[in-house]
Formats: C-alpha cells, structure tokens, sequence
C-alpha cells in the first residue's frame, strides 16, 4: 500500500504538465462552488437583515391574539404588566434593546379628507437605531423630543398630499371607547419595501399615542439582539419562559413571506449552482479522463512486465486519489482567500425595492458550503478516474502498448 | 537529426508510425512549398487525434449548452416576474384622469373618468392585441357587521375582467368574486377577523357619496384573502364594480387598466391612446411608470443572478482553456518533429490556429444544437418552482432560447479555444528543436 503510494506520488511529480493541469481543474471547481454557495447564502443573510432592521426586530414580544387579529382591535391586546416584561426581557445576555410599540387604527385627516390608517405609537431613541433600512423619503426621523410629531407612510403623505411640516388630525377610538383626536406635526415620510405597507402607515411617539388612546398599556415589544445568530436560542429560551397568555415571535415569523421567498430564490439560484455543479464535475472528468488516456501506453509496459489490473487500478486510485485531496484543499484555501478578498472590497449591487441605497454583497464562508465544495472536489477526481481504468483493464497489452500516440 | 526519426521505423514498433513520419515529412514539404493546405493538415489531426478531440469537444459542447441553459433560465425568469406583475396587478397601460395618482385617494370624486363616453370605449376595444379592459373604482367607508363598525378601504372590480386580470391575491378560505353574483364581497383576513365575519355572512357598506349624503349596501362574503402584506389584509375588501358603483352613487370608475397580449405592444399602444383621447381627460399610464416595486426587484435580481452567471462563464472559459491546453501540451513532440522537418514557427501557429478554429466552430455548433434541444426539453417538462410571496400556486419555470443568448455562449466558447489552443502552441514552437523532440512523455 505504502509503496503503491509512493508510486503515485512519484507519478505525480513526473508528469507534472498533467499534474499542474488536472490539479487546476479541480482547485478551479471547488473555488466556484464556494463563490456561487457563499454568495447565494449572502443573499439570503441581507434579506433577512434588511427585514429585521425596517419594520420586525428580531423577536416581538405580546398577547398571542395581536399576532393573529392584527392591529384592529389595541384596547383588547395590551399587555397586563409591561414593565416586568421589559425588566425581564433587557436582563436577557443576548439583547441589545428593548422597545414598545402601542398599535391602534383610525382617521387621518388633513383638513379636507379622512383617510383610513394603521398607527404605531414607537419609542423613537431605539427604533432609529434598530431601523437602519427605513428608508427616508423626505424629511427626518422622529427623535424623541418629538412629543406630537409624526412620521407617514409614502402612501398616506401622497393619498393626503401631506409634506413635512404640515399639520394633520388623528382621529380614533379610545380605549373606553369614545372618540378622540390629536394633532400632529409631519417630521417625515419613509418608504418600507411593502407598498401595501407604506399605504397605511402613521408613526408617532409612544407617548403621543398612549395619550390620544387614553391609556398607558404597550400592545408589544419589539427586540433587537446583538447579533441575528442568536435569534433561535433567544427565542426559544424566552418561549419556554413566558407566562401563558405572552407569545414570542421570531423575525421569520413575522415576515412569513420570507421564507417563501428564501424558497423561491434557493430554487432558482439551485438552478443555476447545479449548472456550476455540472460545469465543474465534466471539467475535472473530461482533465482526469484526458490525463489517463495518454499514459495508456505506460500502463501496457506495467501489464506486460508482470503488473496485474488490480496493481494498475490501485496505482491510478492512488495518484487520483492524492490529486483529488491536494486539489480540493487548495481549492478550499484558494476559494477562501478569494471570497475574503472579494468581501473586502464588496460587489456593488442596486437598491433593493425598500431603498434608494445600493448595497455591497459580499460572499459568506460557510463551513457546509466549504465542506460540500471539498467532498465534490475529491469524489469527481476519484469517479473520473473509474472510467479509464475500467476501459484500460479492458485493452490487450499489446495494443496498450502501441497506444503511444 | 533527421537519422533519429528515420531510425524509428526500424524498430519495428508499428507501421502507423511510419505513415505518420511520412505524414509529418510531406507537411513540413508541403508548409515549405505550399502545397498541401493549412486548413487540410488541420482537419486531419484534428480527426487522428481522436481521445484528445473528444475531450476539447466535449469541454466546449458542455460549456455552450451550460452557458445557454444558465442564460436563458435567468431570462425566463425575468420575464415570468414581468408578465405575472402586469398580469396580476398593473395591467400594461392604465387609463385615468390626470392627476389621479398623486391626489385621487385623498379626494376620489375629483377624479373619476367621464363615464360613457364612446370615444374612449371605441379607443380601448379597437387596440390591436387588446385582451381585456379592468374597471377599478377606489372606495373607503364603513363596514358593519352585527355590534362591530370598522372603517375599510376597498376597490370594486369587475369580476369577469378579474378572471383574465388574476390579482395577486390568495384564497385561504372562499373564492373570488364571481360575474354573475352582485351583492358579493371579498374580505382581508384581517379585517373579517376583525369584524367577526366568515363565509355567507353579511356586511353593511357604508361610504360618503359626492353630495356629502350617505349611502349604504349589503353584500354577503364569499371570500376572504391574503396579499403578500398583513397590513394591507387587516382594511381591505373588494366588491363587484356595479355595487361599488350603487354605493359611490356613481356610474364611472378611477381606472381603467387594459391587457394586451403582448408586452411588446406596450408602447405602441401608449402612443395611440395619447393621440386618440383627449390628454386634458385621460392620462395613459405604461406599467413600467407603475411598477417601482418590480422594476427595482428586477434590477437586484438580475444582478445576483448576473454575479452567478459570471462564475459560470469563469468556470466554463477555464475548462475549455484546461482541456486545449493538455490537448496541445502533449503534442509538443509532434511540433519539434514539424519544426525539424522545415515547418516555420508561424507555420505552427497557424496550424494550430487553425485548428484551435475548427474545433471551436464545431463544438460551439454541437453546443449550441444540443443546447436548444435541451432547453425545450427542459421548458416542456418544466422546472418545479415554489409560490413565491403572495401566491399559493408554485409554477414551473422553463428556460427561453434567443438569439442573444446562443450567440454570447458560441462566441466566448469560439475566443477561449482558440486563444487556450495558440499558447500552448506558440510556447512550445519556441523551444529549441531538440528539447521539443525530446519532450515525449
């Protein structure tokens, strides 16, 4: 075994042409697997990032009726003991920050026209640093000396033909039910991928809110974590915990369309990486396949002084075998340089649907991406070598011999 | 030195080797005096070299159909998104009053289209590729439902247009509206949820009229959907046109959006609406003004997509070089035997040039055959796609031959092979003859 080994490394280091050649297949291959895989997670990994930073947090915290029956109805969803929530939820390692949210529907009116809407009262410090992909139309963001200012949906400010520093009335119900309204001053106007969304929308400070609902109860919280990753952890720790009528839900949860697009988008893309799959396993088949068939000749000496086929397939499983492993391991390494390098400087990419900014994508080192590209990289070697040894075995050794050329 | 080669028969390995001297003597006569054509040598050890053919074939061949493939899925793709978004929401024009976008929700009477005017009915159904014209009329009001009012905003439709027109809209219980139901509604989830309605209840519409009166319908539900936004389902319903109509008390609409059945049309119809109706009463909209959303989505996906397809082309450009460059390495005795025998170093490059060509047309050719074939094999089974947001219906994508695409895949596969095939040619016809010679093995 030791010897057959050697063999094959000697083998290797003769025909280095070949060597070089076949080797370059295969560290080519495994690079692009990486590439493509790396950056398709990327996608996926920004998507989300870009969901959790304009409207959902990475969890959201209240009763579980507000998550079904939506915002309709805040006066029969606030939370029984807000502060102890918020205590227990900022004690938790993994938050960054805590914010309230009061969610309520009403009338919009600019002097002229009621206009149904959607509104949120939100603690503006934490929700700006959390809200980094909300995008800004025209105007500023609500800051938290805003007492009775308010930011609109693009929607609302055009449906109304609002512009920042109009003043417009809120009108809707209280809690006990009676009528009240409250006027506020346009700060800004922001722009979410969600048209639907922007329709609706009305944002004005929590305090603001609590005071035109008559009330001083939050309908949820939402919570940023310190890093996306520890979004499932902290989540199904915090489930496990919360008191009965309480539920947590997940970003995932909160956009549900984001799974259906992840799903949309993995089949397309898989489409496209099975072609990269493709090109790579002919590419390193069609070099190792080549590599073989010109040393046929030097198998029918081998043959002919004694050798048996078993001797020769041990030998070319061997030398393929060694390339296989080198090949793919500098494919990892080479794919790895590559993609930090390609990260560092950013692959400039257009503004996503909610935004005006384009993005830099870069590609992700993933451990599963790495490990796949490497088992590819070797099990083409080794399968590309099956063929070849096969139809040798099959030569009689005197055309074997003769085959130079 | 020409001893050594002639010596070589003697040996008695084989006769073919014999010819093939031969062979080699009359082209290095023959580059020296011209007679036997470039092109001619070139088919010839193209066909002799068999083993090594077939793999810079097959590189080639399996680059352009994965290239062409690629290409046109992404293509598909991209036009599948265009087409659903107009056929599901925007329609490819849309008629309306001037203005109406900016300011005809805040005040929706200001802005409905003169109703029954021939002239616009005429213009419409005269379109040539004109499928379908979808009245929309924009409501918001009141619904009750028992001890619960809640305000709601609304379109009314026309059901028998939304059948062509299919709204991007899914059904978790119920169905859509239907033409010949009238006093029907369909509710958000949200807000049925709400009001505490389900299926056959009944709702009581209530909404301000031009005159500042109030008026009212019933409608029982046969429906209730989702869209892709919760928010949106949490206010919103839909009616039959003819009951919005009853309740707006009007007999116009806001909108008119018009299928064509071809997007390709789009213009065209653009510029003759404008000239035919009057510009101080009708605004002709194109979808592409309409469609932010899609239009800044298709621009992201093409280039994610786009950054694939390079790593494609790398890989495939790569491949090819790879296989013409073992294919010419190993050849690098044939050309010190060329080079002894009198052929010049540009008669080597030539050939292999030459060769380089032929190969490249033909595997760009097979590529490009076998590509198409595949494509409409693929397209004619299909690739399973699942719903994307918004809809619950998964479709199958398929991939679109154009000549763009065939002809980008044939041309970079043509420039690899041949570039990947001189360098190696030009490197080895600079080797003293001696070492070339000896390079066997």
């Amino acid at each position: 075994m030791n010897q057959i080994l050697r063999l094959g490394l000697r083998n290797l280091l003769r025909n280095r042409v070949r060597t070089f050649i076949t080797l370059g297949a295969i560290v080519f291959g495994v690079v692009g697997l990486i590439l493509s895989g790396g950056f398709v997670r990327d996608i996926f990994v920004q998507l989300g990032e870009a969901l959790i930073h304009s409207q959902s947090g990475h969890a959201q915290v209240g009763r579980e009726a507000i998550f079904s029956y939506g915002s309709r109805s805040p006066e029969k969803h606030l939370l029984d003991a807000p502060d102890s929530v918020r205590r227990t939820l900022t004690a938790q390692p993994e938050v960054a920050e805590v914010m309230a949210r009061i969610t309520f529907s009403g009338l919009l009116n600019n002097g002229r026209t009621d206009y149904a809407i959607i509104g949120d009262g939100i603690e503006p410090g934490p929700e700006n640093r959390l809200g980094t992909h909300l995008q800004l139309v025209s105007g500023r963001m609500l800051e938290d000396d805003d007492i009775f200012g308010a930011m609109l949906g693009e929607g609302v400010a055009s449906a109304l033909n609002l512009v920042p520093g109009d003043q417009a009335t809120l009108l809707v119900s209280t809690i006990d039910g009676a009528m009240n309204t409250l006027d506020v001053e346009i700060i800004g106007v922001f722009q979410t991928f969600s048209k639907d969304f922007d329709a609706r929308a009305v944002r004005i400070p929590l305090g603001a809110a609590q005071e035109l609902l008559l009330t001083d109860g939050v309908t949820k919280f939402v919570v940023s974590l310190r890093d996306t990753a520890l979004t499932a952890e902290f989540v199904t720790r915090m489930r496990e915990t919360m008191p009965a009528p309480l539920a947590i839900l997940d970003w995932q949860q909160l956009n549900d369309f984001y799974e259906k697009t992840v799903e949309l988008y993995r089949q397309q893309f898989g489409f496209l990486k099975s072609m990269v799959l493709l090109m790579v396993c002919l590419s390193v088949i069609n070099t190792v396949n080549m590599s073989l068939v010109e040393r046929n000749w030097e198998f029918g000496t081998m043959r002919a002084l004694g050798n048996r086929n078993r001797n020769i397939a041990a030998l070319i499983f061997a030398e393929t075998g060694m390339l296989g492993l080198i090949g793919a391991s500098v494919g990892v390494i080479a794919g790895c340089v590559l993609a930090w390098i390609i990260s560092g400087i950013g692959i400039p990419m257009p503004p996503p649907p909610n935004a005006d900014l384009g993005y830099d994508a870069f590609i992700r080192i993933i451990p599963e991406v790495i490990l796949e590209a490497w088992l590819i990289g070797v099990g083409a070697t080794v399968v590309a070598a099956l063929l070849p040894a096969w139809r040798f075995s099959r030569i009689p050794v005197i055309d074997a011999l003769r085959a130079r050329e | 030195m020409p001893c050594h080669i002639l010596t070589l028969p003697d040996n008695g390995l084989s006769r073919s080797r014999l010819h093939h001297v031969e062979t080699l003597f009359k082209h290095g006569l023959g580059a020296m005096t011209g007679f036997a054509p470039l092109s001619v040598q070139a088919l010839r050890n193209i066909v002799r070299q068999t083993n090594r053919s077939r793999a810079a074939l097959s590189a080639i061949v399996f680059g352009v159909v994965a290239m062409v493939l690629a290409a046109g899925f992404i293509d598909w793709i991209l036009q599948f998104g265009r087409d659903h978004t107009i056929q599901s929401q925007l329609g490819h024009v849309q008629v309306m009053k001037p203005g109406f976008l900016e300011s005809g929700r805040a005040d929706p009477y200001a802005y409905l289209l003169p109703h029954d005017d021939p002239l616009a009915d005429e213009a419409l159904q005269t379109l040539p590729g004109f499928r379908v014209s979808a009245p929309r009329l924009m409501l918001s009001g009141l619904a009750s439902s028992g001890e619960t009012t809640l305000s709601f905003i609304g379109e009314g439709v026309d059901p028998a247009a939304e059948e062509i027109m299919s709204a991007a809209l899914r059904f978790p219980t119920g169905r859509n509206l239907r033409a010949d139901e009238p006093q029907t509604a369909i509710v958000g989830r949200g807000l049925a949820e709400n009001l505490g309605v389900g299926l056959n209840d009944s709702l009581i519409l209530i909404a301000n009229t031009a005159e500042g009166s109030v008026s009212a319908v019933e409608a029982r539900v046969v429906g209730l959907f989702e869209s892709i936004t919760q928010a949106y389902d949490d206010v919103a319903l839909r009616i039959p046109i003819d009951l919005a109509r009853q309740l707006m008390r009007t007999e116009s609409e806001h909108l008119r959006l018009v299928l064509l059945d071809d997007t390709g049309r789009t213009q065209d119809t653009v510029t003759r609406l404008r000239t035919t109706l009057p510009a101080d009463g009708y605004q002709i909209v194109p979808w592409h003004d309409l469609a932010d959303f899609y239009n800044k989505t298709s621009a992201l996906f093409s280039k994610q997509v786009g950054v694939i397809y390079a790593i494609i082309a790398v890989i495939i450009v790569l491949a090819i070089s790879n296989s013409m460059m073992m294919a010419v390495m190993e050849r690098v005795a044939e050309i010190g035997t060329m080079m002894a025998l009198g052929t010049r170093r540009s008669g080597i490059l030539g050939l292999f040039l030459l060769e380089g060509c032929i190969l490249g047309v033909l595997g760009a050719a097979g590529g490009l055959a076998l590509g198409i074939v595949i494509s409409l094999v693929i397209s004619a089974i299909g690739i399973p796609m699942p719903p994307g947001p918004g809809s619950s219906w998964g479709f199958d994508a398929g991939i679109l031959v154009s000549a763009d695409n065939l002809l980008k895949a044939a041309s970079i596969a043509m420039t690899t092979t041949v570039l990947a095939s001189i360098y190696p040619a030009w490197k080895a016809s600079r080797l003293e003859i001696v070492d070339a010679l000896r390079t066997r093995q």
